[in-house]
């Protein structure tokens, strides 16, 4: 059973590895990141922050990209290419397609984050900014934002196109970092229908916010190990609930 | 040896287009394979070959009835590790080379680690990608895809093989080579089921052959019995004809083929004819004239004669 999922999860990464796209992103946030030196004048002294700004935010920015924009025609691509039908004739559940799809894009992101991130390392070794590992808690947090964003993407790419599915991913993305202020709402809202809704929605919709810790690590704040550990928790449970609906779909397919 | 895949009242329908209108693909489709056995399964384009096929490899799920290869529900997951399967124009990952997918498909499939390298290479010799094998299958020929179609379905040495158009898009060479590849399983004991609309290469191959049409099994039975020995009917060559004889032959024979634009009565005329009377009437009348008799063959029964009239059958009983 392993052997079928991990051959799923290497051909993915393979794929994946071998896409224009994925090199292209790559070679952008290199740019990207390699560019924060010209913006040095326009940091009032505020040098390394800023860098390290810059530098944690394309990490999550291209990254969230690979995942959205390859995430999304995982599935789909398979089924319209019908390299699909060669693959699950075979004895193979379904199931175990899906989830070896979403560990090769899984590691597929895990190496793009260790390429930028050594990227990014090396840059303020370059500008002399002083560099510690405390900013890498940043980086753990987005590889765990962005297994919930990658099941999201799957779940959409096994029945809707590749534009559908990463527009959807992005919306889901964008709306994960607002659904705080759901709850704002709930609990100002004195009408129980919008409560009612702004509660559901709250649960529903992933909730993003807690993985974004890049202003507190660029500035040495304090972090709560609980709070990350909870966080680290509910990537885990969220992406496998989403998994698991898109495993439910996947099952009464039929090609 | 008992049913290697049999179906019941295998039926299934799909809702399509903006209405969801329901499209019947098969309907109370029963068929039967015996062990080893060639099974020929022929029928038009769209008369359900395809969906019948996905069914029997676990790609689709019937709407009602059932299908059942190897003993056990097409659907369940051990079964699939006996079936080695081709799709009609299969595609690959073209970012690999013909090893590397192999590889894939051996581990998919849950072939042993210590095997899985002396069965691709056996795969890869078999149908002659060896020398290939480095090179990504985005460069590979036409022919180079259906063989490695043919190499991975085999990996695994599979009791039951099922392939979809199996010699669509292949040169007289590569036919040739299929067809030895599968004669090849028949002696190996396994059990064949292809789908098809080229019929000269079942007659060469098959053991028994079903006919769908609309998603219906017309006729089914074993190949031998359906084209008898018997004399269908006799061809004849013929010159020296005038165009007024030509006319009375006309009136005698099936078919008679004589070129419109003929300027002497030294052309070849074909003659069709369906009792041995009527040749001895078509002899007469070229004694007659002084023509000549270049040829004459009598016809046995093909199976595109079956075919077709079995195809005729059905559209009558239709109007």
């Amino acid at each position: 059973m392993k052997m079928k999922i991990s051959a799923i999860m290497l051909n993915t990464f393979r794929e994946a590895i071998r896409d224009k796209v994925f090199i292209a992103i790559i070679i952008f946030s290199i740019i990207v990141m390699g560019s924060a030196r010209v913006i040095k004048p326009l940091t009032l002294g505020e040098e390394a922050k800023v860098i390290k700004d810059i530098g944690l935010n394309s990490i999550t920015l291209f990254s969230v990209l690979i995942a959205i924009l390859i995430g999304g025609r995982l599935v789909y691509k398979e089924i319209e290419k019908r390299t699909i039908f060669l693959i699950l004739s075979r004895p193979i559940y379904r199931w175990q397609f899906i989830v070896g799809k979403f560990f090769g894009l899984m590691l597929v992101l895990f190496e793009s984050i260790l390429i930028m991130t050594g990227i990014f390392y090396l840059m303020m070794l370059v500008l002399g900014i002083q560099a510690n590992f405390y900013l890498l808690w940043a980086v753990v947090l987005t590889f765990f934002e962005l297994a919930i964003v990658t099941s999201i993407a799957i779940f959409f790419s096994t029945f809707s196109t590749p534009i559908t599915s990463s527009v959807f991913t992005f919306a889901l993305y964008f709306i994960g970092h607002l659904t705080r202020d759901l709850k704002t709402l709930a609990a100002i809202s004195k009408s129980p229908p919008a409560t009612l809704i702004s509660d559901v929605l709250y649960y529903v919709l992933p909730n993003l916010s807690n993985f974004n810790v890049k202003a507190q690590v660029v500035h040495n704040a304090l972090l709560d190990y609980r709070v990350i550990l909870l966080t680290i928790l509910y990537s885990i449970v969220y992406s496998a609930f989403v998994l698991f609906i898109s495993c439910l779909i996947f099952r009464k397919k039929d090609f | 040896m008992g049913r290697i895949i049999y179906t019941e009242n295998l039926s299934k329908s799909y809702r399509t287009g903006f209405r969801l209108q329901r499209i019947q693909a098969i309907e109370n489709l029963n068929i039967e394979v015996e062990a080893q056995e060639i099974y020929g399964f022929l029928g038009p384009n769209g008369a359900g070959k395809t969906t019948t096929i996905k069914i029997l490899v676990g790609l689709a799920k019937p709407t009602s009835g059932r299908a059942v290869v190897l003993g056990k529900p097409s659907t369940n997951i051990d079964v699939k590790k006996s079936i080695g399967f081709l799709p009609e124009s299969p595609y690959f990952y073209e970012y690999l080379n013909a090893k590397e997918y192999l590889s894939l498909c051996a581990q998919v499939s849950g072939i042993e680690k210590e095997r899985q390298k002396k069965q691709i290479e056996k795969m890869l010799n078999l149908v002659r990608l060896e020398r290939f094998e480095k090179l990504p299958i985005k460069g590979y020929s036409r022919g180079m895809l259906q063989r490695l179609g043919i190499a991975q379905a085999l990996i695994g040495d599979p009791e039951l093989v099922i392939l979809d158009e199996p010699m669509g898009g292949l040169d007289p060479i590569g036919r040739r080579e299929f067809r030895d590849i599968i004669l090849n399983l028949k002696t190996q004991g396994k059990t064949v089921f292809f789908s098809t609309h080229i019929l000269a290469d079942v007659e060469l191959i098959c053991s028994r052959v079903g006919i769908i049409l609309n998603g219906k099994l017309i006729s089914s039975g074993r190949l031998d019995e359906i084209l008898s020995s018997e004399i269908v009917s006799f061809e004849m060559a013929v010159k020296g004809l005038d165009r007024k004889m030509v006319k009375v032959i006309e009136r005698l024979a099936n078919k008679v083929i004589a070129s419109p634009t003929r300027t002497s009565s030294e052309e070849e005329v074909f003659v069709e004819v369906t009792t041995e009377e009527d040749v001895d009437r078509v002899m007469a009348i070229i004694r007659e004239v002084n023509g000549k008799l270049l040829s004459l063959q009598p016809r046995r029964k093909t199976l595109e004669d079956h075919f077709m009239s079995e195809i005729e059958k059905e559209r009558l009983k239709q109007i």
